[in-house]
């Protein structure tokens, strides 16, 4: 199971196809909100430059749509998006039960129950981290990280 | 020459025992704060700034210009050593530091680079600000909204430069990065744009989430390929011995150095144009001369001409700062802030009311420029203990460190979620030889063009060509442009009709 | 081994919850800043409202009003909304130690580009009360008022930068005095007046518009010169008392569109906070360093407000825009 499974998908021709969609969505948004041109004062309006760039990425978007049919596609192995999928949870954590719970808790099941690693192994990355999150950002550069939802009941803000 | 007695007179007024150690404690928290992703040096010099008001007003901004000069240090190593660029000048000097660290199994003479061309920047810096003085300033001060125009276009053109293999993914993805970034408020007419409703979306995307995302998650990503390797990239060479430069690697990031030093102290004196477009422009003209290696591949010339030029532009920042009162950057602003606090007015005056002053603080950052350079150069051999920890310890600490210099930025969790979104799509963009350098410059540099360029229609009533040709300095850059843009025209025809036929690719 | 660890771990949990929850208010209801306190500013360094900022704090910290350290945080992102948003929406300990600069030229646009109102503030204080100049630079083309009427009666287009938020108000109202359109006075929005006049130095406009304190020093220095006043009587101070108010000039009335500078802070902010915050502000507008240092220097009006007399002002100054621009409270 451990991350070998894997998908091709056709992300080389997908992503003009964004492109394409995006340009068509500043295009639309920009000449009906904002206009192109201002002619009582002749200058260029809050939509002038993202309508000529939407404009050059709609046609981009189509010469890159052409060329991709002679690539192939590219496999993506589930392995890979661990890191985002770990993240995303974390970051949930992060907002319940806040960060430095969050982060002990990250760091013990990504070290110990996911990758095996040996408990003095497992301490030290923690250890690590706590002294970046505590002593170094916390105290030092005095960033307040989100105390989550928990924290805030417990502090009573 | 009677600056450089000025200067012999900064010099005196900075040596005391008391103004050293206070440089030497500068240097050794802007390297610390520097290294941290996230922390900017406008955030370290203004935390650190309550520190010096137990010194007087000469030790404290030799502490406070210490600190601001070896922050630019410190930025490189997490470019080099994490390809995490904690600062937008650093993102050029990842695409060439990282490679040399991991593929070319280089770190320390990486890291080793990144310094001494830094310094070499440094001290061109500061040479062209002592010889030139305030007339560096007044220099400064010709480029209105049409020269800028015409110069950021010049930059946006070697865009192009950098793109690579295909031009149509790496032009494609700038322009997705430009949309990116004209989400938020346009400061002409004070409305909000391309917001869809969010008031989030309304104060624009952040670039140092979104590079620490683009550039630094998603290569945690690609490390979960290596993750099982018994071998660890990096075993041996990890000492001071075997990061030492040979005299071949210094006739190599010589010559690159001093051009990007020159370069980047004019741009650097140029009003809002700064660090970031000085290192692009210093990479950009790299790539017009002969590099070793081609640039992007772990080339030290690379390395070099980034570096250089960024801290060459924050030596040339100092001379609007200084004669005329204008910060170039937050980090200036803060600086100023602290001028003031002293009961030192910074402005048009400066020069001749507080000459003690206002030399002792030049005659500071060259001090701090060297001291910055030994103690870096003391502590490569720590940062070198990074590249042996296991892959696979490091890919969760450093998704810790994603996640504290994505907040620290922003001091939102909205920040965590861009850079998180801009982790994903740099994988895919990569997985699919999308190159992201180019979108992440065209993203810091397309803003400073959209205003500049309206602000020069403005003035011109729409007239397109009073932009172009406004004064002899857009004139001289509209013709740079002309044949930039002509330059691979021309040269394409001429190899298709035989009249010139390329060198084999050495 | 383990056991140690996970003991050190737990203390260092319970430090981190002690020090992120530390309550700064003391037994008997008072409130002294138990940390650094950031204080938001939403323009750009060197320009007005920056000058008015670094100014109470070199007040506070002279004069020993408060013994908090000070962090000033440049916040100019999508026109300073950013900013203002995230100091409303700041709570717990920290809303305690967070200020904004917060002017009238804030609270327009903030108005007409967002929700977010002064309910969700605590206002602080109103400080002064500012006016602006016109300003012609040594390269310019005109030196003089007259020569700008001069200029535009004869159909040549002339070119003004300034600041955002109330310098853009004034522009209107002088444009609508003068009867021309915007095509003839043409307005360059920048981020700061420090900007503009960095245009202004290198010859690339004509005129600045901005406040007396951001052009003080460049004044002083004769690269600057005051032309124009726009106020309903001409600046008392040495260096502005040359420039003309506009009834001076034949067929034309006063333009004064008055600015009142003020200080905010979040609306979670504690009542002991607020009100140990409002007296360090009445204490510094009484300082020597503030009444000549900023007010006399750069002819301004001295004009403090409690808490609640600022939060009431500017209330109606709120409700008296939203009703002008059609917008309901």
């Amino acid at each position: 199971m451990k991350g070998t499974s894997s998908v091709k998908l056709p992300t080389q021709v997908i992503i003009p196809v964004i492109g394409f969609i995006i340009g068509l969505v500043y295009l639309i948004i920009g000449m009906g909100d904002f206009g192109f041109w201002n002619h009582s004062t002749n200058t260029p309006t809050a939509g002038f430059f993202p309508i000529i760039i939407a404009v050059g990425l709609m046609i981009l978007s189509v010469l890159g749509f052409i060329q991709s049919f002679r690539r192939k596609s590219v496999e993506y192995r589930l392995l890979n998006w661990y890191v985002p999928i770990g993240f995303l949870l974390f970051i949930v954590g992060v907002m319940i039960i806040g960060t430095v719970p969050a982060v002990i808790i990250f760091e013990l099941l990504w070290c110990k129950f996911y990758e095996k690693l040996s408990w003095k192994s497992t301490i030290i990355a923690l250890i690590f981290c706590l002294i970046l999150v505590l002593p170094v950002f916390t105290w030092w550069l005095q960033i307040d990280f989100p105390v989550g939802l928990i924290g805030n009941l417990i502090l009573g803000y | 020459m009677e600056n450089f007695m000025w200067l012999l007179h900064g010099f005196g007024v900075v040596f005391s025992l008391e103004n050293l150690g206070a440089c030497l404690l500068g240097s050794i928290l802007g390297l610390i704060v520097g290294a941290m992703p996230g922390i900017g040096s406008l955030a370290g010099v203004a935390l650190l700034l309550p520190l010096t008001y137990k010194f007087n007003p000469t030790t404290a901004i030799i502490m406070l210009g210490a600190l601001y000069y070896s922050n630019m240090y410190g930025g490189a190593f997490s470019a080099i050593l994490l390809n995490i660029p904690g600062d937008s000048p650093a993102v050029l000097t990842a695409v060439d530091g990282y490679p040399m660290a991991t593929v070319k199994k280089r770190p320390g003479q990486a890291l080793m680079t990144a310094n001494a061309s830094s310094c070499i920047g440094g001290i061109i810096g500061m040479l062209i600000l002592v010889v030139l003085g305030p007339a560096l300033a007044e220099f400064g001060l010709k480029f209105g909204p049409a020269e800028m125009t015409v110069l950021l276009l010049v930059a946006m053109t070697s865009i192009g430069w950098l793109v690579g293999g295909n031009p149509i993914q790496g032009v494609l993805l700038s322009f997705i990065g430009i949309l990116v970034a004209s989400i938020g408020m346009d400061v002409q007419t004070g409305t909000p744009r391309f917001n869809f409703g969010s008031i989030y979306l309304m104060g624009g995307i952040e670039f140092i989430p979104f590079v620490i995302g683009t550039v630094g998650f998603a290569q945690l990503m690609q490390l979960m390929d290596q993750k099982d390797d018994k071998v660890n990239a990096v075993t041996d060479k990890l000492t001071i011995r075997g990061s030492m430069l040979t005299a071949h690697d210094w006739k190599r990031l010589t010559p690159p150095s001093v051009r990007a030093g020159i370069m980047g102290t004019f741009v650097g004196v140029l009003p809002g144009a700064g660090a970031t477009a000085a290192s692009f422009l210093a990479y950009a003209m790299q790539k017009g001369f002969k590099s070793e290696e081609p640039l992007g591949t772990g080339a030290i010339e690379g390395i070099a001409a980034s570096e250089s030029a960024n801290n060459a532009a924050a030596a040339g920042s100092f001379a609007p700062l200084l004669a005329l009162g204008i910060p170039g950057s937050g980090t200036g602003a803060v600086l100023l802030g602290g001028l003031m606090m002293w009961g030192l007015n910074p402005g048009p005056l400066l020069f001749s009311t507080d000459p003690d002053f206002a030399w002792g603080l030049i005659a500071s950052l060259f001090i701090s420029n060297l001291v910055a350079l030994a103690i870096s150069l003391g502590i490569i051999p720590v940062l070198l203990k990074i590249l042996k920890v296991p892959v696979r310890i490091m890919i969760p600490v450093i998704m810790i460190v994603c996640f504290l210099g994505a907040y620290a930025s922003t001091y939102s969790m909205f920040g965590v979620v861009i850079m998180l979104i801009a982790g994903v799509f740099g994988y895919i963009f990569e997985k699919n030889d999308y190159s992201t350098a180019p979108m992440l410059l065209a993203f810091v540099l397309a803003p400073l063009l959209e205003d500049n360029m309206r602000k020069a229609f403005i003035a011109t009533a729409g007239d397109i060509s009073e932009v172009f040709f406004a004064s002899a300095i857009a004139t001289v850059l509209t013709i740079i442009l002309i044949v930039l843009c002509a330059f691979p025209i021309v040269r394409t025809i001429l190899i298709k009709t035989g009249v010139y036929t390329p060198k084999k690719k050495g | 081994m383990k056991r140690r660890f996970m003991l050190a771990i737990t203390m260092m949990m319970a430090a981190a919850m002690v020090f992120a929850g530390g309550s700064s208010e003391s037994g008997d209801g008072t409130f002294t800043p138990s940390r650094d306190v950031t204080w938001t500013c939403t323009s750009n360094p060197g320009g007005g409202s920056d000058i008015f900022t670094q100014e109470i704090k070199n007040a506070i910290t002279n004069n020993g009003i408060s013994d908090a350290n000070i962090v000033i945080d440049y916040v100019t992102d999508g026109g300073g909304e950013v900013g203002r948003l995230n100091v409303s929406r700041t709570t717990g300990v920290r809303a305690d130690h967070m200020l904004l600069t917060f002017n009238s030229g804030d609270l327009m646009p903030m108005c007409l580009n967002t929700d977010n109102r002064v309910e969700n503030f605590t206002p602080l204080a109103i400080m002064a009360v500012d006016k602006q100049l016109l300003f012609a630079g040594d390269l310019s083309k005109y030196q003089s008022w007259q020569e700008v009427l001069d200029a535009l009666a004869a159909g040549e287009r002339i070119v003004i930068a300034g600041s955002k938020g109330d310098d853009i108000e004034t522009y209107n109202a002088l444009i609508k005095e003068l009867g021309v359109t915007e095509n003839q006075l043409a307005y360059i929005t920048n981020d700061a007046t420090s900007t503009a006049i960095t245009s202004l130095l290198g010859g690339h406009v004509d005129l600045v518009l901005g406040k007396p304190a951001a052009a003080e020093q460049y004044v002083l220095a004769g690269r600057m010169k005051p032309i124009l006043a726009l106020s309903n009587e001409r600046f008392p101070t040495e260096l502005f008392k040359d420039a003309p108010t506009l009834d001076e000039f034949e067929g034309y009335d006063n333009v004064e569109v008055p600015v009142w500078r003020g200080v905010a802070a979040p609306k979670a902010m504690s009542e002991a906070a607020a009100d140990y915050w409002s007296e360090v502000l009445r204490q510094v507008s009484e300082t020597e360093d503030w009444q000549v240092n900023y007010i006399q220097r750069n002819g301004l009006i001295s004009q403090y407000m409690d808490r609640h007399e600022a939060a009431e002002y500017m209330a109606q100054y709120q409700a008296d825009y939203l009703a002008k621009i059609g917008k309901d409270a």
